[in-house]
């Protein structure tokens, strides 16, 4: 018998998945059928019982939310692989895709702290950012952010540590108290 | 701002950068693209060879959660009068139990108690003589492809014959209650059978038939815990 949250998160998958196949075209330059790939490994890393285990899975919203993150990073695990095989993009090849990095000047001047971290969030490698957001987002433990993120448990308590101490230097440049 | 304060912080930001991802997926246009059929990740199995059948017919069950250690010693419900069991003391005792059955005439069966995560590669090492990179893409076969996979490599590497031998020698039980004395006739060497949490093998001394009755083999066996 399927596991109820699989179910839920079953049915998000297909509500959303066209818009999710956009969001891994967009990461790899377009190609649509790649992007149905990351989709889909992003599928299989969170239908795992398990691997939802003690996360709130009634909420779609936040399902929507593991999956988008999960999508995004299988998308850029394989723009990753690919690079490592192919010649490297042209220059204007990134040109469509957002920039991540707001500077250091927009986040210095935002007045509250929150808002300069999620500015900062912003600026750290798109893996850290994700693990920040499961673990503080999502209430993820490192066992089952490494199992979506396809990382080891150790790395994920690593880059966890070293992107907080990266966001709390972020934040004593932008004026706020010595942490 | 304090360790705790920024964390409080750090996990209002996330939930922010949660819910703006949201807003930015809801504004792409969809991918006209028929969703890909959601498929479970399929787990690591166990093998189990299915002695019911002529040919080599796997079946396969959930192994991601099987232990690997013991987490109990076997015990031994009914021993005849005159038996005696001597523990292997040399053995691991978290992964392995042995134990030697002892009558009158000298050792009868020996039994072995494994976690039930060693009942993969046990069985590979029971199903042919393989080289030990065979084996192990063997074990590597099963884990990524399954039973379909399995049956190909097994049609590559001849795999078939030494099911075979080992049908007429060994009998694989889905539980030792399944065992019945007809079972037991003169060319079964081995036995093995699973429970939940472990993973039994029993050899059968081959002078083991002429000196014990079947029914006291079963009885002994049957009355294994847990």
């Amino acid at each position: 018998m399927q596991d109820p949250a699989i179910g839920r998160l079953q049915a998000v998958y297909c509500a959303d998945y066209g818009r999710l196949v956009a969001a891994a075209a967009r990461i790899l330059q377009g190609d649509v059928h790649a992007a149905q790939d990351a989709v889909q490994d992003a599928w299989l890393r969170l239908a795992d019982p398990r691997t939802l285990a003690g996360l709130d899975t009634d909420t779609p919203e936040r399902l929507r939310s593991l999956l988008y993150i999960t999508v995004c990073n299988a998308a850029r695990n394989q723009r990753r692989d690919r690079a490592r095989h192919e010649t490297p993009l042209a220059e204007g090849g990134w040109a469509l895709l957002p920039d991540p990095a707001p500077g250091p000047e927009a986040a210095a001047e935002a007045a509250d702290a929150r808002r300069i971290l999620a500015a900062a969030l912003d600026r750290l490698d798109p893996t850290d950012r994700a693990i920040l957001l499961l673990q503080y987002g999502h209430g993820c433990t490192s066992a089952q952010i490494a199992a979506l993120l396809g990382l080891r448990r150790a790395a994920v308590r690593k880059r966890a540590q070293r992107a907080r101490q990266r966001l709390q230097d972020w934040l004593r440049r932008a004026g706020q108290q010595t942490l | 701002m304090k360790q705790q304060e920024f964390e409080a912080r750090l996990q209002a930001a996330c939930r922010d950068a949660c819910r703006q991802d949201l807003a930015a997926l809801d504004a792409l246009t969809p991918v006209d693209a028929a969703p890909v059929r959601p498929a479970r990740r399929r787990a690591r199995r166990p093998l189990r060879v299915d002695r019911k059948q002529d040919a080599l017919v796997i079946g396969l069950e959930e192994k991601a959660a099987a232990p690997e250690t013991i987490p109990e010693r076997m015990e031994f419900g009914y021993l005849p009068d005159g038996w005696t069991v001597t523990w292997d003391e040399t053995a691991d005792t978290e992964k392995t139990c042995r134990a030697t059955l002892s009558d009158e005439n000298g050792p009868q069966l020996w039994v072995s108690q494994y976690p039930l995560a060693y009942e993969m590669e046990a069985i590979s090492y029971k199903v042919t003589d393989l080289s030990p990179e065979e084996r192990q893409e063997f074990l590597d076969v099963i884990e990524s492809q399954g039973a379909d996979g399995l049956r190909a490599f097994a049609e590559e590497h001849g795999l078939a014959p030494g099911a075979e031998r080992m049908e007429q020698n060994h009998k694989t039980l889905d539980s030792i209650t399944d065992l019945t004395a007809n079972m037991l006739n003169d060319r079964v060497a081995t036995l093995s059978w699973a429970t939940p949490d472990c993973w039994y093998y029993v050899t059968l001394a081959s002078t083991g038939y002429e000196t014990v009755e079947r029914d006291t083999v079963l009885r002994i066996l049957q009355g294994i815990t847990p």
